[in-house]
């Protein structure tokens, strides 16, 4: 079975509008009961890192070019990871002060996973799409580690702005390649 | 606002999105946007055409450079039929010289009339004959021995399938039978088991790519850029890499399932041992036993099948050992675990030889190929060293298991224990050798 292209630019929108699902319930500031700021708990997030890892993870079976399946076991690998740990610390089979840093090193991989494609293949059709997209991603995850780090910015979600601009590039991928 | 009803307006906030997304998915046309390199070819990879065609026509994505462009056509009997390559644009067309009727090999490599960037790639198609899988290269090898990815693939099926069956039939209900949460034990069998299925997923893949290779043929450097399409789909090993892919994946999802769904895990630990066993089929399905017939095909899985019980059973035996040195409350655990393993075991044990001496009839033409070939000589080094751990089983199932049942000392148990997974460890290797060497014609 051979992925039509079509079908890989319909899977760029749904990824998008997944992921934009997936941040705002992540990210966006929730009050808890005791009208403080309260943090996400919502096991979304781990099932769409995991579900994530499994799609990239069917990029590299269905890879076209060698190079293709060799950056995305990588950044599959990393979203299975990332997922299977967060939905353990969500469920409360795991818990350690280290998983904080899961999310952002995540996204901060993924970013730089998105930079070595480009690097790869400079001349591809996507590469000024990949390049945006990874500058993205390495600064959420840049910014999401900073709030970790200084307590001061804790309760303003850092990353959502470029995390949002993400998925919306992935939405406007087939939208530009139409137009 | 309570935590619950937070959760349930999160819940709902990314339920709205969703569907909106998948409307506007509906309504705005997707185009392509993927990278290709060849797009379309006459014939086709997979095509059977009736007559020798005079021409081969290559279609690329973009203009290749005419003085780069390099195709072979290679017959049956390895004879290259292809004549000069004619470019125009990003059109190759390659006149053909006649030749027989069977399954031709194409193989071409092309350099990028913008960037430079080589590609690569093979095909096969047939001349009034179902094509068969593009020959390999002369020469072309890589520096990584495609016999340690099997092993890996065999530890891995052992690991995930073989501790979680012995899970499902011996630690559940012996847990069941003398009481106790079990918690502990159930995280060490997911954790073996996630590490199994994780090195299977990964030997699969670079076994995948290793054969790959020198089918494609050229510098391993261009390899990357190779077009790896046809591969994937008109051979067994790409077929084997497809749906075993798929099923690793679908064996982590279970097994990360057990972990946070503690209350469900015993059912997903089992499907997933299940699934990791059944995964087994496709190394046979891609081996040499498939050409043998079914019957051949058949003996190989039950002969794997019965290692990586054995092997997977085992290593969670020593996994309970070890955690009766921490816990001594858990040696009656260990202990009705070992009486359990021991009563099924011999199974497995008479499995693994009757299915060894099956596969080893079909394979060798003449019981003189055992001292005479290379596949035979190894097959003699894998049957000693299983003979040595069998050996070692007999041991522990006569000697030690009747004082263990008799509540006696049994000192030095968990040492011959793990001696006896690192001697089924060195025979799985020699599995590996056997399966990546010709046998006898």
């Amino acid at each position: 079975m051979i992925l039509p292209q079509i079908q890989i630019a319909r899977g760029h929108w749904i990824l998008g509008a997944l992921f934009l699902a997936i941040i705002l319930d992540e990210y966006l500031p929730l009050i808890g009961r005791d009208d403080q700021p309260a943090r996400s708990r919502s096991p979304l997030i781990g099932w769409a890192l995991m579900i994530g890892g499994a799609g990239v993870w069917a990029t590299v079976i269905f890879a076209d070019v060698v190079h293709d399946m060799l950056v995305h076991f990588l950044w599959g690998d990393l979203l299975l990871a990332a997922g299977a740990l967060e939905l353990a610390r969500r469920r409360g089979v795991y818990e350690r002060p280290w998983l904080d840093y899961v999310l952002p090193l995540a996204i901060l991989g993924c970013g730089l996973l998105f930079l070595v494609h480009v690097e790869i293949d400079p001349e591809g059709q996507g590469a000024r799409w990949h390049l945006s997209m990874g500058l993205l991603l390495v600064a959420a995850g840049l910014l999401e580690l900073l709030r970790l780090r200084w307590p001061r910015v804790a309760a303003i979600p850092l990353g959502l702005p470029a995390l949002a601009a993400f998925a919306l590039l992935l939405i406007a991928i087939p939208v530009a390649a139409a137009s | 606002m309570t935590p619950r009803s937070m959760g349930f307006t999160a819940i709902r906030r990314a339920s709205a999105s969703v569907g909106l997304a998948v409307l506007l998915l509906l309504l705005v046309p997707a185009v392509a946007s993927a990278h290709a390199v060849l797009e379309t070819s006459t014939p086709s990879f997979g095509d059977v055409v009736a007559e020798e065609p005079v021409r081969l026509t290559l279609e690329y994505d973009e203009d290749v450079v005419p003085g780069l462009a390099q195709v072979s056509v290679l017959t049956p009997q390895g004879r290259d039929l292809a004549q000069a390559p004619q470019v125009s644009g990003s059109t190759v067309t390659v006149p053909l010289d006649r030749g027989p009727k069977g399954s031709y090999t194409v193989r071409w490599r092309m350099v990028a009339g913008d960037d430079g960037h080589v590609t690569e790639g093979a095909f096969s198609f047939g001349v009034d004959a179902r094509p068969v899988a593009p020959v390999p290269a002369a020469g072309a090898g890589i520096p990584l021995a495609p016999e340690i990815l099997v092993w890996l693939e065999f530890i891995g099926i052992a690991l995930a399938g073989g501790t979680l069956v012995f899970r499902a039939l011996i630690t559940a209900p012996v847990m069941r039978r003398i009481g106790g949460s079990g918690e502990d034990e159930g995280r060490i069998a997911v954790a073996i088991a996630a590490i199994g299925a994780v090195v299977a997923l990964h030997a699969a893949l670079f076994s995948f790519l290793v054969g790959a290779y020198p089918v494609v043929g050229g510098d391993l450097g261009d390899f990357v850029d190779a077009e790896i399409i046809p591969i994937r789909l008109s051979t067994h090993l790409g077929q084997a890499f497809t749906y075993s892919c798929f099923a690793w994946i679908g064996v982590i999802a279970l097994i990360v399932g057990a972990w946070v769904h503690p209350r469900r895990r015993e059912a997903l630990l089992a499907v997933a041992g299940v699934a990791s066993l059944a995964i087994a089929f496709g190394l046979s399905w891609a081996g040499h036993p498939a050409a043998g017939g079914t019957l051949l095909l058949l003996a190989d899985y039950a002969h794997l099948l019965a290692a990586a019980l054995w092997f997977g059973g085992l290593v969670a035996l020593v996994a309970l050992a070890a955690g009766v040195r921490s816990h001594p409350d858990r040696a009656e655990t260990f202990r009705a675990c070992l009486l359990r393993f021991s009563a099924l075991a011999p199974a497995a044990v008479v499995a693994l030889a009757g299915a060894g001496v099956g596969v080893a009839i079909g394979e060798l033409p003449s019981l003189s190929a055992i001292v005479t070939t290379g596949y035979g000589l190894v097959l003699v080094g894998k049957t000693a060293i299983f003979a040595v751990a069998i050996a070692l089983a007999a041991y522990h199932r006569y000697s030690v298991v009747p004082r263990v049942a008799a509540r006696a000392s049994a000192g030095g148990l968990r040492e011959t224990l793990i001696t006896e997974v690192v001697i089924l460890g060195v025979a799985l290797a020699l599995a590996a050798v056997v399966s990546q060497t010709a046998p006898p014609a």
